[in-house]
């Protein structure tokens, strides 16, 4: 046979060199998770309807402390990233760290509270748009609103259409510079004169409801988790995601310590729980607009809904996918493991997350609830609470998995920022829990409906892992091996197939 | 009674059915409409796993535990192929066999169009607009011989053909799996009546793949679904 001579290529590694190129660095990736975190949703909403609900105005300590241990977490979090499959979902963690067992558990302790945060924010956008809709002469029910923005998620959900990155990009860098602008304004108009540090004090966290505001401060952070799914997207794994971990979190505490102590300093400490009950979210804008004019005001109108609408979709996008590679293990019924072959999405978990959505936006507007307090700071809450226990078993499961794996990682990787933030965030989940009346405020029995609920589902999860491990041990094995779980299930559905 | 033999072929007979593989499946996901009708990315995959299984079917490399070894480096006749196992050659630092197929899809759609346009077989088509093709290329000249490889998967697959005929070759039976894996089947199985059957059929068939072919299989499935997994 003739061989026909092709110049070999004068280059160093054509494939590494290809493949970065579409590959993330450390800021691509800073911009995903902010993004996903929605730091505007969480100043404008969180933080005001959080002081108003809870009374207490430790909320700056309280995200300083949080992001801090955070960062912690992160060390054990990131190291570990690098040696298991599924590297963005929490319940791989746990899986390999605890058992699979415990990774099912997990997972249906994910799945409802990232619901529960996709959900909340239906509450809040009616909210959002009010003002929007308010300069345009224009008055809408809340469900209305919210009904729009859920047909936009659920038809952008199964298109797989996320909002393009240089938009995102674009939005995020307003929503920060908006941010920034209103928190100088306050700083600039203290009450009375007087720049006060109260809400800074470490003593404020001296409070019987402290743990409710720890609560919403792991809230503001969501999302942070997200940087290590992109290790096999970034340009150097090694590298970019331990950094892109530690700088989101790093901004997000600046930003949203920062802007909680602007608003206690140009209201006055004493003030800011009463102004938010007065006023909620359009706490921020009224103070806007009066020191730096409408139209600023207006421009933060804008932008605080789109952070909302960002983040539905991206809440929407993250639980589609935990209940595509749930369905593709086997976990859940494999018509969740589906996807839709013209547009790449996971249409099933799509279909089922906008299913939920419009059952309770519906629920609500049939009941007459109050989207903003009972509907996005009650489930954005009970969500946030299910995330801070899913990180704090993620940590113990790090520590367990050092303990039997370590490798390359050093003392400080494996054991020191293991041990510290496990235990801090041990500390943090029971105050929280302790406080679920506070944050909820709700008193009685009712206070522990989310606990129960996430204790129940995790006892579930637990119980069908261990049923897997018996009789469908190909589908135990495979818990927690994201993509890697592909084949074995395609080759589980041929066989079905050929049965059927 | 039709036999295998008889269905019109993409390719002049006297070449081998390996070479085809990657033509095939880039035909069968334009059958329908004559337009792409998946998602670029997920033909890409599938693409890119087609170029390394014609490789592995023509005995230059093999797959082991997701690590690819060339086997012999006496290049193919097909330039397509001989460039593929080329660039392979200049890069042995890489043997990850997810890596190849993410290397080969970045490229593989153009790559498979163009090998087909020179046989007059697709032109360019618009990315955008109501003549949209997902694949930015669309199929041109005889529907028979554009839909031959569909129409073969699909006549050796029916439950009437598995008694006689020919059985499938290493080659048709990646491309079926690959179709499957890529969501085609429907289009290729289009009788509601014959397609349980002939689903039965191809889970028979895929549990005979080889160990190379099926690991290539397996790396196309581990990259497709790391796509939905990771968020874009």
């Amino acid at each position: 046979m003739s061989t026909i001579e092709f110049p070999r290529p004068q280059v160093g590694d054509l494939v590494a060199q290809t493949l970065a190129r579409d590959r993330l660095g450390v800021w691509a990736v800073v911009f995903f998770v902010l993004s996903a975190a929605a730091p505007f949703t969480v100043v404008a909403g969180v933080v005001t309807t959080g002081w108003a609900v809870t009374g207490i105005i430790a909320l700056s300590v309280a995200f300083l402390v949080i992001g801090v241990v955070l960062m912690l977490f992160s060390v054990g979090y990131v190291a570990m990233a690098r040696r298991i499959e599924h590297a963005g979902a929490f319940y791989a963690y746990i899986a390999r760290g605890l058992g699979r067992p415990a990774g099912v558990g997990a997972a249906w302790v994910a799945l409802l509270s990232y619901n529960a945060l996709q959900v909340g924010l239906y509450g809040a956008v009616g909210a959002a748009a009010e003002p929007v809709l308010a300069m345009l002469g224009v008055t809408v029910p809340w469900y209305l609103v919210a009904l729009m923005s859920w047909a936009l998620v659920a038809v952008l959900g199964v298109l797989r259409v996320d909002v393009n990155g240089k938009v995102l990009a674009g939005l995020l860098v307003s929503e920060i510079v908006v941010i920034v602008v209103f928190d100088a304004a306050n700083l600039l108009h203290p009450f009375e004169g007087v720049m006060s540090f109260a809400a800074l004090n470490p003593e404020t966290l001296a409070n019987p409801g402290v743990g409710a505001t720890f609560a919403l401060a792991v809230l503001g952070f969501v999302g942070f988790e997200s940087a290590a799914t992109f290790s096999e997207e970034s340009r150097d794994p090694q590298r970019t995601v331990p950094i892109a971990t530690y700088l989101s979190v790093g901004i997000l505490m600046s930003l949203y310590s920062v802007s909680s102590w602007a608003i206690t300093v140009v209201v006055g400490p004493d003030n800011v729980v009463q102004a938010a009950k007065d006023k909620s979210v359009g706490l921020i804008f009224d103070l806007a607009a009066t020191h730096l004019g409408a139209t600023v005001a207006g421009i933060g109108s804008v932008l605080f809904l789109t952070s909302v609408i960002a983040a539905m979709i991206s809440f929407h996008n993250t639980t589609g996918r935990y209940i595509f590679a749930l369905g593709r293990e086997g976990v859940l019924p494999r018509i969740f493991g589906k996807v839709w072959q013209k547009t790449n999405a996971p249409v099933a978990g799509s279909l089922a997350q906008s299913v939920l959505g419009l059952a309770v936006i519906l629920t609500y507007a049939a009941m007459g609830w109050d989207p903003l307090v009972q509907l996005f700071f009650w489930c954005g809450t009970s969500g946030g609470v299910g995330v801070l226990l899913l990180i704090t078993t993620t940590s113990v499961s790090v520590l367990a998995f050092f303990i039997r794996e370590r490798d390359e990682e050093n003392v400080w990787q494996a054991v020191i920022a293991p041990v510290l933030s496990c235990a801090a965030l041990l500390v943090i989940s029971a105050c929280a829990i302790a406080n679920l009346d506070v944050l909820l405020g709700v008193p009685g029995p009712l206070r522990w409906t989310p606990a129960a609920g996430f204790a129940g589902l995790a006892v579930f999860g637990i119980i069908v892992g261990l049923m897997l491990k018996v009789w469908r041990p190909e589908v135990y094995e495979r818990i927690g091996a994201g993509a890697k779980a592909a084949l074995t299930v395609d080759a589980s559905v041929g066989v079905h197939r050929a049965v059927a | 009674m039709h036999t295998g033999r008889s269905w019109p072929r993409t390719e002049p007979a006297d070449q081998a059915s390996p070479v085809l593989l990657a033509g095939d499946l880039f035909l069968v996901a334009h059958q329908k409409t004559r337009r792409c009708e998946i998602h670029s990315r997920v033909l890409a995959s599938g693409l890119a796993g087609s170029l390394l299984a014609e490789l592995v079917l023509f005995g230059n490399i093999s797959a082991k535990n997701g690590v690819l070894k060339v086997e012999r480096r006496e290049p193919p006749r097909d330039a397509l192929a001989h460039s593929v196992l080329d660039t392979m050659l200049s890069q042995p630092q890489h043997q990850d066999l997810s890596t190849w197929v993410r290397f080969w899809e970045t490229s593989a759609v153009d790559e498979v169009a163009k090998r087909l346009q020179r046989r007059g077989l697709v032109r360019k088509a618009p990315r955008w607009g109501v003549r949209r093709s997902r694949s930015g290329w669309e199929t041109v000249g005889r529907e028979d011989v554009v839909a031959a490889p569909g129409l073969r998967l699909a006549y050796r697959l029916m439950p009437y053909s598995h008694g006689g005929a020919d059985p499938l070759s290493s080659a048709d039976v990646m491309l079926a799996s690959l179709v499957d894996l890529l969501g085609l089947t429907e289009t290729v199985l289009w009788d509601r009546m014959t397609r349980p059957a002939a689903l039965a059929e191809l889970g028979r068939v895929r549990a005979c793949l080889t160990p190379n072919l099926t690991e290539v299989l397996e790396a196309v499935s581990q990259v497709k679904t790391g796509q939905v997994l990771a968020p874009h």
